[in-house]
Order: structure tokens, then sequence, then C-alpha cells
């Protein structure tokens, strides 16, 4: 299968301490990967450092065979990688509606436009409603961002992901501040809209169930290292794993 | 070669000077996160009231003290401002803070030539009272010296209190993480102010002791304020050990700038500032800081 | 839905407003149509301003530099040597106060908010030092005055044409508006709006923050210039202290004081202070102390500026209905 997102010995550390420590990962296309671990297991440093956030001290990264090492973010937005944040990360001064827009628009190239209306964009607007209504947004497409609720702030965050076409996805807790009932249909929605569209997904969760429930593979990190790597029949049998996850979802 | 000594020296003086403010500036900032814009009027308080004090205890022994009470004024104007007005703008979005310490410094800078009107004020006389000495064969003014001890005595004062004391340390911890340091019990608010009359205090000492070498004038705020600034985006926010270098940068261009290239001699401190920033954005010893 | 109605009203008020200035000079006093003029000037400053304020997120304590770059090359071409033609010196003007923008903005987009504003304040001092230094060019403190200009070959005089030279005023005042409206309702415009609230997310949508805030910065140069280039004949004089950052104190407060998270704010705070000030100026000589003081309420008490703080009222009265 093909792999989408190599990483060779990626270490980051923050000052003396070692955050990530060389972590080697394969994502294969149109997979879903779970990574899980206790806090501070450094998964949110990992995306960062794969998204362009935080340049790794150590090691390399490989998406669709490029070099995408320490490259900054945007530019790894438009070869096609594109990520949810843990703490949903809006537009606050913006509509619903414009903050999905605006992401489509730059997906379209078109953000370098400085005439043209916004709104006359049919195109534009049309993707951005398709995309609303796939998370439930639709209705609340109007309110500013900042009168969203956190769980709808959180969808915002993952639609606005989704909208710029990415080849391979970066999710940092989507169901975190959901409540439990919700959990399940959202996360559903994502596994959906990613198994459609053949989108490679690299997922942070801390909900065990939910992520014995779509992943492909499971990748355990703990202190920086990944310590467990396979499918979740593997990972559901291994001791190491159970001892660290204790406490965890 | 003598000229290259006077050169070396003034620029030590200026550098001391800078150093104090800076030191206040940035102070304020590691802790309280805000950007003090009245910093500069703040040095130009100080050296009025320096100016004033000098010249009323001029025959007497009491003269020097001018100096500390000028800067314990100013602490406390810095208080004042701080409980005043700037307390209740640290949660909001820093372009108010920005716009507040703005609107501050402009009233401070007025007031400050409304009580004190338009003309300089000048006290040489204690600057020629404190004598010369000869430095390779020609006489250097002695006065610069005795500001160079003493912002040495002041910079290993502040170095003794912030690391040999609990309030330093209380001070350090705030400004490390003002959150965790509220959850254990701190009291947040009097450290704020705390450091806002000593970072004041220090921008008041600096405008005083420049006073017997130049003159307390108007104008001056500004340019402190700016060179301050570039001190530390030269040696990055935050740091003390950057201050200190960026003031001795800034000090020796200065001095060998006005010597050598009086009509350019500020534009080469923004070169270097210019330069600095494009090299390395965070200044030569500023903490990492992330995207955005 | 209450927010529609608002609209329609909306649009009315915009003629009303555009008739009120079109009717100015029928009012007969050379004293209002100077006023006016200048009223219009700061506003389109403060709409270039409000680009990068109001749009971008990024507070400039600098901008006197690129209004002061424009007033002083409108001067130099017309005084110092002569050329006269208006609009190609209003282009040259608008062309380096632009040009200088793109190197400052280079410098200083890339870096935080808080750094942003301290070294837009620094190179702003920097040619107010420069203009000092280069006395023999600049003038120095007594500055430059500005002879008047032509137009189409005639003689145009602020001073004794002050109808024709607020229409003029008019004209680009109005092209700025447009313009603006159009850059802002752009995708440009959206995404700059999308750096000033989550740069991080902006980016992490394949915006190129850095880059883009430097564009703002270039658009707002750009206006600054004009505004200063078309103030230059009509304050008749030049002087350092637009280098000042007392100065560039005068175009924030206005954006703020109208609002700067709308449209329309920077524009009608622009105007009020331009009358308020002319007023005050004549009361008082203690114009920075009073400055400073609305600065300080303002930062305290009225963040959202006037037109921002009804357009907050009126907008939640439409979301309850």
């Amino acid at each position: 299968m093909r792999e989408v997102l190599v990483t060779k010995g990626l270490t980051k550390f923050f000052e003396d301490f070692k955050a990530v420590d060389n972590v080697n990962l394969i994502l294969y296309e149109g997979t879903i990967t779970s990574l899980v671990g206790p806090n501070g297991a450094g998964k949110t440093t990992l995306l960062n450092m794969i998204s362009g956030v935080i340049k790794p001290t150590k090691g390399k990264i490989y998406f669709m065979g490029k070099d995408i090492t320490g490259l900054p973010p945007y530019k790894i937005v438009k070869m096609g990688i594109a990520r949810g944040f843990q703490l949903p990360s809006v537009c606050n001064y913006l509509t619903t509606l414009d903050n999905v827009r605006i992401a489509i628009l730059s997906h379209m190239g078109k953000v370098r436009n400085l005439f043209s209306p916004v709104d006359k964009d049919e195109e534009a607007y049309n993707k951005a409603i398709e995309i609303l209504k796939t998370f439930g947004l639709y209705e609340k497409r109007d309110l500013l961002a900042q009168d969203l609720s956190h769980g709808d702030r959180k969808l915002l965050d993952v639609a606005m992901a989704f909208a710029l076409e990415p080849k391979l996805i970066l999710l940092d807790e989507p169901t975190s501040g959901v409540s439990t009932s919700e959990k399940g249909k959202i996360m559903s929605t994502i596994e959906r809209v990613i198994r459609e569209r053949g989108i490679t997904a690299l997922i942070v969760e801390h909900d065990m169930d939910i992520v014995f429930s779509y992943s492909d593979r499971i990748v355990v990190m703990h202190e920086g290292k990944i310590i467990a790597d396979g499918k979740p029949s593997e990972i559901k049998s291994d001791k190491r794993v159970e001892s660290v996850l204790l406490g965890v979802g | 070669m003598i000229e290259m000594t006077r050169f070396i020296l003034d620029g030590f003086f200026y550098a001391s000077i800078l150093f104090l403010i800076s030191s206040g500036l940035t102070l304020i900032f590691s802790v309280a996160g805000i950007i003090n814009l009245t910093h500069g009027a703040l040095y130009m308080l100080g050296a009025y009231v320096a100016a004033v004090l000098i010249k009323m205890l001029i025959d007497t022994p009491y003269a020097i003290l001018a100096f500390p009470l000028a800067a314990f004024i100013i602490g406390l104007v810095g208080i004042a401002i701080e409980r005043g007005f700037i307390k209740w703008i640290y949660e909001r979005e820093f372009v108010y803070q920005l716009l507040l310490t703005f609107g501050l410094a402009l009233v401070l800078s007025d007031v400050t030539r409304i009580v004190f009107g338009t003309e300089p004020i000048y006290v040489t006389k204690l600057y020629i009272y404190a004598g010369t000495i000869d430095i390779l064969g020609s006489p250097y003014p002695v006065y610069n010296f005795i500001v160079m001890v003493v912002t040495f005595l002041i910079g290993g004062l502040m170095w003794f209190v912030m690391f040999k004391t609990r309030a330093g340390r209380v001070i350090r911890a705030c400004a490390l993480d003002r959150e965790m340091s509220e959850a254990i019990g701190i009291n947040t608010s009097k450290v704020f102010a705390l450091t806002f009359f000593m970072g004041s205090a220090l921008a008041g000492i600096s405008g005083a002791l420049v006073v017997p070498q130049s003159a307390a004038m108007l104008g001056i705020d500004a340019d402190a304020l700016i060179e301050s600034f570039i001190v530390i985006v030269i040696g990055g926010v935050g740091s003390i050990k950057g201050a200190f270098i960026g003031s001795l940068m800034i000090g020796l261009i200065r001095a060998f700038g006005i010597a050598l290239f009086p009509e350019i001699e500020l534009a080469i401190v923004y070169l270097v500032m210019a330069t600095v920033l494009l090299i390395r954005p965070r200044g030569l010893f500023g903490k990492e800081y992330r995207v955005a | 839905m209450g927010l529609r109605e608002n609209l329609v009203s909306y649009k009315m008020l915009l003629i009303v407003g555009l008739i009120i200035l079109l009717a100015i000079p029928l009012l007969g006093s050379t004293y209002i149509d100077f006023l006016l003029s200048m009223a219009l000037i700061y506003a389109i400053w403060a709409l270039g301003y409000n680009f990068l304020l109001g749009y971008t997120g990024l507070l400039s304590f600098g901008h006197g530099a690129y209004f002061g770059l424009g007033a002083y090359t409108v001067a130099m071409l017309v005084t110092k040597y002569s050329f006269r033609p208006f609009l190609p010196v209003l282009a040259t003007a608008v062309l380096v106060s632009t040009f200088f923008g793109a190197i400052i903005g280079y410098l200083c987009a890339r870096h935080v908010a808080k750094y942003f504003a301290l070294l837009t304040l620094a190179f702003s001092q920097l040619f107010y030092a420069l203009t000092f230094k280069l006395y023999h060019w600049t003038g120095g403190s007594d500055g430059i005055g500005v002879k008047p200009p032509d137009l189409f070959g005639i003689k145009f005089s602020a001073i004794e044409n002050p109808v024709g030279y607020y229409y003029f005023t008019l004209i680009f005042f109005l092209l700025s508006v447009y313009t603006g409206w159009k850059i802002v309702n752009s995708p440009f415009g959206k995404a700059l709006q999308a750096i000033r609230d989550n740069p991080l997310k902006a980016e992490a949508i394949g915006i190129p923050v850095k880059r883009y805030k430097w564009y703002a910065f270039i658009i707002s140069a750009m206006y600054s210039g004009l505004a200063g280039a078309l103030y230059a004949p009509l304050f008749g004089h030049v002087v350092p202290d637009l280098f000042h950052f007392s100065f560039s104190g005068e175009v924030l407060f206005a954006t703020l004081l109208g609002g700067h998270r709308i449209f329309f704010g920077p524009i009608i705070g622009a105007i009020i202070f331009t009358i308020a000030r002319s007023y005050i100026t004549a009361a008082t000589i203690y114009w920075p102390l009073v400055l400073g003081s609305l600065l300080v309420v303002t930062a305290l008490f009225f963040p959202h500026g006037i037109i921002g703080t009804i357009y907050v009222m009126l907008r939640r009265r439409g979301l309850q209905r």
C-alpha cells in the first residue's frame, strides 16, 4: 500500500525536555490511524511537527515522497495536509459560513483576489454550504464563530480542515468537549467523510471505545516514544499498552 | 588612541543609562506582559524631578539624595499608573494595552511640560563639581565613571533581589507562569504593582543620572523609549543578559557614531536593529516563540 | 430579520451621507470647506490604517511616516524642484510612501504583534530624526512651505480655490472608499480577517500569513501616502512633526473613535475627530493631554468605538428576533 507519510527519527527538544523521541511512523493511503497515549506523551507535538507549526530538532518528515521537514505551515497545507486543533481554532469575528468559505477559497487558490466580492463566488459558496450541511452547521451559518457552542466550534475547526480537500488529515481530539451522546454521531460523520474521499487520517483520541470502533491501526505513544504500533486486535492484547493507558478513556 | 578611549568610555556611559532603562522595561514586560509605553515619559519625569531636587539641594551635601529620591518618586508614579489604569486591562487584547499606555504616555509627557515648562533645566554644577580624572593624559569627567559604578551597583542589587530574596523568587515565578503562581497562593496583583514600582524606579533613576551630564528637557521621552526598545529587541525580550549586551552595543555605537558621523548617528542604530531583526527575529537572546 | 432591515437603512444612510458631502460647499464657508477637506484626508488615512488594525489585527504606531512621506514628496517636488503638475506629483508621492511602506513593512510584518507595534514606532522616529539631520534638503525643523501645484496647467491653490480643492479631495476620498470596500469584501480581505482572528488557523488553511501581513501593510501605506499628498497643498506647510509618534496617535485614535471593527467606522471617526480637534485646539494649548486622555478613556471604556458600539448593539438586537 502506498506510503503517504513517513517520519524518520523525528525528535523534538524543548530546552532540556524531550517531547518527542525518535519517532518512526508510516501512514498508509486511505487508512485511519489513531494516535493514543497519556497526556504529555508528545502526540500534539508530533502533529505540530508534521503540520509545520514547530520545527523538529532532529529527523525528517516525508509526505508523498517529498521532504517537508521544516517547511512553513501554509506550504504544507498547499501540498495536501490539513489539521484540526485540540482547542478549537476558528476565526471568531467571521461567520461560520465565512470560516469554511475562506478555507475553500484558500484551497482554490483564490485568496490573492483583491477585487471580486466573496459573496458573488457561487462555486465557493456551494462548496461551503455542502460542508456545513455535512457537519450539521448549516443552520448556524450566519452566526459569528464566537457565538457558537464549544462543540460546534470544534466541528467548525474540523470542517475547515476538510474544506481543504486534503490527502492527509491530522485531527487532535476531534470529539473532546462534545457531549457523550454526540460523540458517536460526530465521529461517524468524520469517519464517513474520510472513507468516502479516501483521505488518510491520523487522529489523536482519548476515548478508547471510539478508537477501537473505527481505527485501521493504532499507534501508542508514551513519554515521546512510540511503544506500540499495530492493528486494534494486536494493541488490545498488548500488556505494556494496557498499563500505560490505564486511566485513559 | 586617546580619542578611542574617550569614545569607549562614553559608550560605557550611554550603555549604563540605557541598561537601567531597558532592564526596567524588560522587567515589566517579563512579569506583567505589558509593553509599557509610558516608560520613556517616566524617564523624562525622573530627569525633571531630579533636576529640581538637585537645584534645591545643590549647596548642601544632601544633593546626592536627589537621585534615589527621584527614583522612589517615579516608582510611586509607576504604581499609581498601574493600579489606576493598567490593572484593568491585563486580560484584554493587547491592542488596548498598547493604546492605554500610549495615551498615558502622551498625558504624562504633556503634564511634565505643563508642570516644568518648556525650557530645559541644567545642573552642570554637579557635573563639574565631580571633577575630571586623567586618562592617558587627557581629562575625563569623573561623573561618567560614577554613573557606571552606580549602574553596576544597581545591577548587582537587582540581581541580588531577584535571585537571593524571597520577593525576587516570587516575581520570577509570576514571570514564568502567572496562573500557576496564583494557584499556589501568590498575590499576583501585589507582584505586578511591585514590578511596576521597580521598573519605573529604574526609568526614574536613569533619567536622574543623565541630568548632570546633559539636561532635563522635553522630547527625551520618545528617544529613551525607542532606544530602550531597540536594546530589548536586539537583546531579546525578557532577558537581562540581552539588555546588558544590547545596551553595550547601542551605547558604543552611539558614542562612536556621534563623534565620527554626527549626521547619521541615529540611523546607524536603526540599521543595526534592522539587521539583527532580519537575521534573528527574536533578538540575540530572546526565547523561541511559535509561528504567528 | 432585524439585520436585513438595518441593511436597507444602512444604504439610505450612505446615500444621505454622500449627498451631504456633495453639498458642503453650498454652505459658502471657506473655513468649513477647508475643515471638511482635512476631514476627508484623515478619513482616507484612517481607512488605510484600518486595513492594518481592523482587518489584519496589526497595531502600528508609526503610520505618520507614510503620511509624512507623501506630504514631503509633494512639498519637495512642487516647492523645491518646481515640478507642479498635481496628478503626476500625487502619483509620485503615493509611490514613495508605498516604496518605504514595502521595505519597512517587510521588516516589521514578520514579527509578532508586540514587536510589530514598536518597530513601526521606531521606524517612524527614524524618519523624524532624519528629517532634522538632513535639514539642507528637508528644511529641518522649519519644514517646507508648499507652493500651489498645477492642475491641467492651471494653478490649483487650496487657499484661492477651496471649493475646487474640496471636490478634488472628495473624488479621491470616494475612490478610496470604493476600492477599500472592494478589497475588504474580496477573498483577500477575508483572508486578512482570518489572520486577525486567528493567525495560527489562517496559516493552517494555507494562507501565507507573514506575506499577507506585508501586503496589508503596503496597501495601508499607499492610502496613507495619498492622504499625506493631498494634505500638503491644503495645509500649505510640512514639518517633521508629521513623523513624530504623537501624530501617528491621531490616526489611531480617529480609527478607534469610529470603531475599528466595521468598514465605515474609521471614516466617521476621522471626520468627527478632525472637526472636534479644530475646536479643541482653538480652545486650549493642551492638545497632547486631551488626546492622551481620550485615548485612555477609549481604551478603558469604549473598545468598539462609537459606530462599533452602535453596530454591536444593533447586531445583538437582530439576533434576538
